[in-house]
């Protein structure tokens, strides 16, 4: 080993060691660290990074800032790179919030530039934006997630998806909305809203034109939602707003289908072989309400979009479409058996929890 | 090969910083605030639906026994050690996370799905990839 590559290889471990040894017995400063922002520099047009990425994200949960419509930059697909379409927003985002950044930035005019002052209410902004979605299951066991052993030993076995999730980030609550169950209603039924920063007594529901007030939420995470009877028999987005905040314009939209003849979203009930080799070439899908064409899987490890069933019970999926399938291989870890989380989409609808599929490696 | 024996000690050395802080009497009466990991990127997943970022590490360590799989990057209450190369490719990864806590959903027609993984990054420090 070169004195170079030696040299480097120290750097790393000690910036590892002094990590877990400042994390592992400083624990009043690692929880004051958890509740800080991660801009730890301050950012201009051109710079390249995962705080880029993650400052685009906040841009992009409100619409005014929002990086662009469609394409690069837009929601979901934030970049690393700090560039003009940024910087415009950056701006966009520093004449919103003028009384807070340009006295103390000493500015009369948004620069673009992500200063102090500026990263300073991305902070809040984005404190507010970090707590939806987290939402706690059953705790796994710490004993070691994996063997050797031909015993499957999930990696995501000790997780349980039951029961709606639950909120517990200590920090400020945006009004958070991510499905609405069941997808199809015959008219004058009942749709559960489900999300987080619903208020106990005070949520407003929107769609179709119709606001629905002073609706109830008794968990902080659900809300159920009585639909008048003459909705047209369509697809109706919905949104909620309350003193936390508003879903409206959300890049995510929430819709259900109003219609006679309501039907079940698709389910994956079993796959076959019921253990997977992830050398395996095509493993088949049992399940129920598969549509004959137009069936897209998300999985842990990327997407295969529009699969055909033939008697809308079984469904033939590549192994090899997955995307991010090649990465996870590694000789060090063959034997050890991993879940390849899966849910299926299509015209009936969406399975909202997905189904582990025990891969062996 | 070097390269190969080089990463493996890093590896090495690193767990048993990580293990004489799992072990150590203090790290146990702080179990509740947070577990350590360690681990190598492999690749990352936008969150679309819940502003956040899923990390698949390969291998990943949370115990003596190698795996593989996700933990979530949440801005917010992510804390960052350097190098701050979060996410990226080929860095290696040491940090606390709190475990089943489930924080990325993905954007579907009409609804947001979750997508499974460890539980979220409380802290992190990385390497600097590609340093020869």
């Amino acid at each position: 080993m070169s004195r170079k590559k030696l040299l480097s290889n120290l750097s790393i471990l000690s910036i590892a060691a002094a990590t877990f040894l400042f994390v592992g017995n400083t624990p009043a400063l690692a929880q004051q660290g958890s509740e800080r922002s991660q801009f730890v520099r301050n950012l201009r047009l051109g710079d390249r990074g995962l705080d880029v990425k993650a400052l685009q994200i906040i841009l992009n949960s409100d619409t005014e800032t929002r990086i662009a419509p469609s394409g690069s930059g837009s929601p979901g697909q934030e970049t690393d790179y700090f560039g003009q379409l940024t910087l415009q927003a950056v701006i966009r985002f520093q004449n919103l919030h003028k009384k807070d950044i340009f006295a103390k930035a000493g500015i009369s005019g948004a620069t673009g530039f992500v200063g102090t002052a500026t990263r300073s209410v991305l902070e809040e902004k984005n404190t507010a934006v970090s707590a939806i979605g987290a939402a706690p299951v059953t705790p796994p066991s710490t004993a070691p997630a994996a063997t050797r052993t031909s015993q499957t030993n999930s990696v995501f076995s000790p997780l349980s998806l039951a029961g709606a999730p639950r909120i517990t980030a200590a920090v400020k609550q945006k009004v958070f909305l991510y499905r609405a169950l069941p997808a199809q209603v015959a008219p004058k039924g009942t749709v559960t809203l489900s999300g987080s920063g619903f208020d106990a007594t005070e949520n407003t529901v929107h769609f179709a034109g119709t606001a629905i007030p002073n609706l109830p939420s008794a968990d902080g995470k659900t809300i159920n939602v009585p639909l008048p009877g003459d909705l047209a028999l369509q697809k109706h987005e919905v949104w909620v707003e309350n003193k936390n905040g508003t879903t409206k314009g959300s890049p995510s939209p929430i819709r259900f289908l109003v219609t006679n003849t309501p039907v079940d979203p698709p389910k994956i009930i079993a796959v076959n072989p019921s253990l997977v080799s992830i050398h395996e070439d095509t493993i088949v899908i049992t399940g129920t309400g598969f549509a004959p064409a137009g069936n897209n899987f998300y999985t842990s490890l990327g997407t295969a979009m529009n699969l055909s069933s033939s008697d809308g019970k079984t469904i033939s999926l590549k192994l090899n479409s997955l995307s991010n399938l090649e990465k996870v291989k590694n000789p060090d870890l063959r034997g050890i058996t991993i879940s390849l989380w899966m849910s299926i989409q299509n015209e009936n609808g969406t399975q909202i929890d997905p189904f582990p599929v025990p891969v062996t490696l | 090969m070097r390269t190969f024996f080089s990463n493996l000690a890093i590896v090495g050395a690193s767990l048993l910083v990580i293990a004489s802080v799992i072990f150590s009497p203090i790290k146990k009466a702080e179990a509740a605030s947070g577990l350590a990991f360690g681990g190598l990127v492999s690749f990352v997943t936008i969150c679309t639906c819940s502003a956040a970022e899923a990390i698949w590490f390969t291998p990943l360590w949370l115990g003596n026994v190698p795996v593989t799989g996700y933990m979530v990057y949440q801005p917010a209450t992510t804390f960052l050690y350097p190098g701050y190369m979060i996410g990226v490719p080929g860095a290696w990864h040491l940090g606390t996370y709190t475990p089943a806590v489930q924080a990325c959903y993905m954007t579907v027609p009409d609804a947001c799905i979750v997508l499974p993984s460890y539980g979220v990054i409380q802290s992190t420090g990385t390497s600097v990839p590609g340093i020869e």
